[in-house]
């Protein structure tokens, strides 16, 4: 079948022209005011050249585990990305993972989550309300599958586009009766000793007395990172070149614009890899491996704007840090990579029209809300255990899997 | 007194009752929330006159102005 849909949406986007106001990259501190990227260039994303399923690893211990995490990614929002760079018969990343299955993800309170209860329950593996992160309806906090790891011995990181505390990093770092608790978020995750934490939200790092502080008292929480041994960055420079066991590098004061110079979610995830690899060897002999959640954090956000090109360009952004997890763990065969969402937004439709044949075939995109919908979500898997994570599950079952393959036990279980 | 604009803040996770363009009477739904007996009523009468999402806060913030 003809790639219409691809070549119209291509052409589309091809028509636009980009925006060149972007500074040149430098040391320059960030902090946009406002987002300088441009939704319909799509010209970052390198397709798949086949749609062949990458190779199921025949099981090993797993060493290592790279839980990425589409918000708002619905199976739609995959597909539509999928047509528009690949054709509809070509394929994301992410969709050529081996293994597949469905999740369902509604929350204690309700059948609609939000990614405070979704984020929990793919972090601690237990239900809770909406707007709860890491502990269960009667408050009482869970461990997350990261701090079980960490207890474990094993590096730990998150690296999100959004603020470093929005809900679904908060929920793998952190236990607070609600979202909105974002400093109180900052703080627990610094007091974890989270190896590696790449996103935006430096507001809430810095004391009231600073013009861009998010905070409504004086902590510094920067000076606080720094006395416990972290390197804290804010630049492409010092991106580029900081090693250390502890990292903090928080690119804007607000989330991220996902535009150049900032360093792309790829790149922070590949970055992240590599800090997790050496904390772990100087800290353990590389016995104990690391655990990674990336997060693609703004899929959500367009959705929620009902914006079809932003969510287009969203979801390629995180296929790039799926393909970069995945080139690590095939190269690294000790590596489960799982990807999923937390919960669909927009409840986006795609309808076909027109005729392919004379090329006015179009993929209509339809939304039914501005907010989250229950539908299931998709899971793929790749690496040793990742046949685990076939067929339909609850999203509570997926860190309990990954538990039992590291070993850790019992888990879900009360945070100390 | 001319009234004034009212700007509601309403959670994002659930879907609106109202659009921009949209009429609404002091008390109508503008939210209501699945599961639960909860909704979101307007505190003013007037026209939907911009829905905007604010990432941020994960909320929905709705401008109403007052029908002249």
């Amino acid at each position: 079948m003809r790639t219409t849909v691809r070549a119209l949406l291509i052409a589309t986007f091809s028509l636009t022209v980009l925006i060149a106001t972007s500074p040149a990259i430098g040391d320059t501190v960030f902090d946009y005011k406002t987002a300088k990227v441009d939704s319909n260039d799509l010209s970052f994303y390198q397709p798949s050249i086949t749609a062949e399923p990458y190779p199921l690893t025949s099981d090993m211990r797993v060493r290592n585990v790279i839980f990425c995490i589409g918000d708002g990614m619905g199976i739609n929002q995959v597909a539509l990305a999928g047509a528009t760079v690949a054709g509809p018969g070509g394929k994301l990343h992410l969709e050529r993972l081996p293994v597949s299955g469905l999740v369902r993800t509604w929350s204690a309170n309700s059948r609609v989550t939000d990614s405070a209860a979704a984020g929990t329950a793919l972090a601690c593996g237990v239900k809770t309300n909406n707007g709860m992160i890491g502990m269960t309806p009667d408050e009482k906090a869970y461990c997350s599958i990261l701090e079980a790891a960490q207890a474990k011995g094993m590096a730990t990181g998150l690296v999100v586009t959004c603020t470093m505390s929005h809900a679904t990093p908060a929920s793998f770092g952190s236990h607070v009766k609600s979202r909105k608790l974002e400093p109180a978020i900052s703080e627990q995750l610094i007091d974890n000793r989270i190896n590696v934490l790449f996103g935006g939200g430096r507001k809430y790092f810095l004391p009231q007395s600073d013009p861009n502080s998010g905070r409504k008292d004086d902590l510094d929480l920067l000076a606080k990172a720094r006395d416990a041994g972290y390197t804290c960055i804010h630049t492409p420079g010092q991106f580029r070149n900081v090693e250390g066991s502890h990292v903090l590098g928080l690119f804007q004061f607000d989330a991220l614009t996902t535009g150049a110079p900032e360093p792309s979610l790829a790149m922070m995830t590949r970055k992240a890899i590599r800090l997790l690899r050496r904390a772990n060897l100087d800290s353990t002999d590389g016995r104990y491996g690391f655990f990674l959640m990336v997060e693609g954090s703004q899929i959500d956000w367009e959705c929620h704007a009902n914006r079809v090109n932003g969510s287009i360009r969203q979801t390629l952004l995180f296929d790039q840090a799926v393909e970069a997890a995945v080139d690590f763990a095939l190269k690294d065969g000790h590596t489960l990579v799982i990807v999923t969402a937390d919960h669909e937004t927009g409840g986006m439709t795609l309808n076909g029209g027109g005729n392919e044949d004379k090329g006015d075939a179009e993929l209509a995109v339809k939304w039914s809300t501005k907010g989250h919908t229950g539908a299931p979500v998709g899971i793929w898997a790749l690496g040793p255990g990742a046949t685990r994570f076939a067929g339909v599950q609850d999203n509570t079952e997926i860190p309990k899997k990954i538990a039992q393959l590291l070993g850790i036990r019992p888990f879900p279980r009360p945070a100390k | 007194m001319r009234e004034r604009r009212a700007i509601l803040r309403v959670s994002a996770t659930y879907s609106l009752e109202v659009e921009v363009g949209d009429a609404v009477h002091r008390g109508d739904k503008i939210q209501t929330v699945p599961d639960t007996e909860e909704a979101v009523v307007s505190s003013v009468s007037g026209t939907v006159e911009s829905i905007q999402f604010d990432s941020g806060n994960h909320e929905f913030v709705i401008v109403i102005a007052p029908t002249p």
